[in-house]
């Protein structure tokens, strides 16, 4: 009587640790963990004196200007008028910021869901001429760490819009890659 | 008497320092369109912004510059990454393949090829010029590929545009973005910086002549005998006057 109850209890406990996740198990590791934004305050563009670079995106260049965008952060406005010495004149915060191109003296950026159109005539004096919405449908610009293999913090989009990653001790993550 | 001199001084001194800086050359609105690098996933081609999502390219018009205007959105198909100009054609990189529209009616972008030119799923960027087009495949990032180790720059004939052919596919190590001028074809290559092929004698089959090494290149602009390079470190810029003594100008790594 007792042995059969015994294997019972056993299979059981076989099966339940087959390919799952141990609810309880409290484990503690370093992985990554998702920085949000808020979701009402995607459209926030500002700018502020030079900043370093920090993930080294994209490159474009027009006139004696080149532009250098920081992933999910947003532009580099670099004096290239002596390509011995260029200058970072000033960092333009477009928020999921990945690609950007001009025209004239306008620059053309995605921010998040959006098309953006930046007026640099005077380049350290920006305004935003124009937005069009919901040309990038996807939202989904960081749903894991770049370039990373480990255990991370799964995004959850009810706490907004992931715009960047950070490492962080996790307590039982449940994704990785 | 010769405190208030040194104060008089001081304070000249310091009011002239403090208005420095505060101005910048203005970005003239004569300037037209400027250059992406080949990972762009924009660019504008006279009056028209082309702008790709995953699966669409959007076509603004930009008469009034100020507030561009949709005037269209062409499926494409899934997996869409780069998008360069070249002539009155626009080669769109995927992760299947390479698609080529002719942009002769700027605001309808048509499809040259029956479907689009297939090749095996990594992310590709590609440059163009009248007779070739040269795209690197690299399945080393993420969502880059199903097949590992993919590494590679594929060269095809698009002399005719409605039957483009694969001619040549070489190995290059983690390949990513690239830039062609004349005869020299510049490829960003894992950490081996620039690589450089020679396409005088044999364009179809690019052949490697060197590198500009020590660091991790990710794309490349070439404008006037200046290369300029996003690297994970910052960017640097090389004299490439002489293509075969390309000298760094300068690099901006902070």
């Amino acid at each position: 009587m007792k042995r059969k109850y015994f294997i019972i209890g056993l299979s059981l406990l076989a099966l339940s640790s087959c390919g799952k996740i141990i609810e309880d198990s409290n484990e503690i590791v370093t992985g990554m963990k998702p920085v949000y934004l808020n979701t009402e305050d995607y459209d926030q563009i500002s700018q502020q004196s030079p900043t370093a670079f920090e993930r080294v995106g994209k490159i474009y260049k027009t006139g004696s200007y080149i532009f250098v965008s920081d992933k999910g952060k947003g532009i580099h406005v670099i004096d290239n008028s002596d390509p011995f010495n260029p200058q970072k004149i000033t960092f333009i915060t477009i928020p999921g910021n990945l690609d950007m191109a001009t025209r004239s003296s306008y620059l053309y950026a995605d921010n998040i869901s959006d098309l953006v159109t930046i007026n640099l005539s005077d380049p350290l004096n920006i305004s935003v001429e124009d937005r069009i919405y919901d040309v990038y449908p996807e939202t989904n610009f960081f749903d894991y760490p770049e370039s990373y293999n480990g255990p991370f913090e799964c995004v959850d989009d009810t706490k907004g819009i992931v715009i960047d990653w950070e490492e962080a001790t996790l307590t039982n993550p449940k994704c990785s890659r | 008497m010769k405190n208030l001199y040194t104060i008089l001084i001081l304070a000249t001194v310091l009011i002239t320092s403090c208005t420095k800086n505060e101005t910048a050359t203005p970005l003239s609105r004569d300037i037209g369109n400027g250059k992406a690098g080949s990972t762009a996933k924009m660019i504008t081609v006279d009056n028209h912004l082309y702008a790709i999502n995953d699966k669409e390219l959007k076509v603004f018009n930009l008469d009034n510059p100020q507030s561009p205007s949709l005037v269209n959105t062409v499926n494409v198909g899934f997996g869409i990454e780069t998008i360069f100009p070249f002539a009155h054609y626009l080669f769109i990189g995927s992760t299947n393949g390479l698609y080529v529209y002719d942009i002769s009616n700027p605001t309808t972008p048509t499809l040259t090829t029956q479907e689009q030119v297939q090749h095996i799923t990594a992310c590709d960027p590609v440059v163009a010029n009248s007779n070739y087009a040269y795209v690197t495949l690299n399945s080393n990032r993420l969502n880059c590929g199903s097949i590992d180790n993919v590494n590679l720059l594929i060269t095809y004939d698009i002399s005719d545009i409605n039957n483009i052919v694969e001619m040549s596919n070489i190995d290059v190590e983690i390949p990513k973005g690239l830039a062609l001028e004349g005869d020299r074809l510049y490829v960003c290559s894992g950490n081996n910086g620039i690589v450089i092929f020679d396409l005088s004698e044999t364009p179809e089959t690019p052949i490697q002549t060197g590198n500009i090494g020590g660091f991790t290149a990710n794309d490349i602009i070439l404008d006037n005998g200046v290369m300029m390079v996003v690297c994970e470190d910052g960017l640097r810029q090389f004299d490439y006057t002489n293509p075969d003594n390309i000298t760094l100008m300068s690099l901006m790594d902070l």
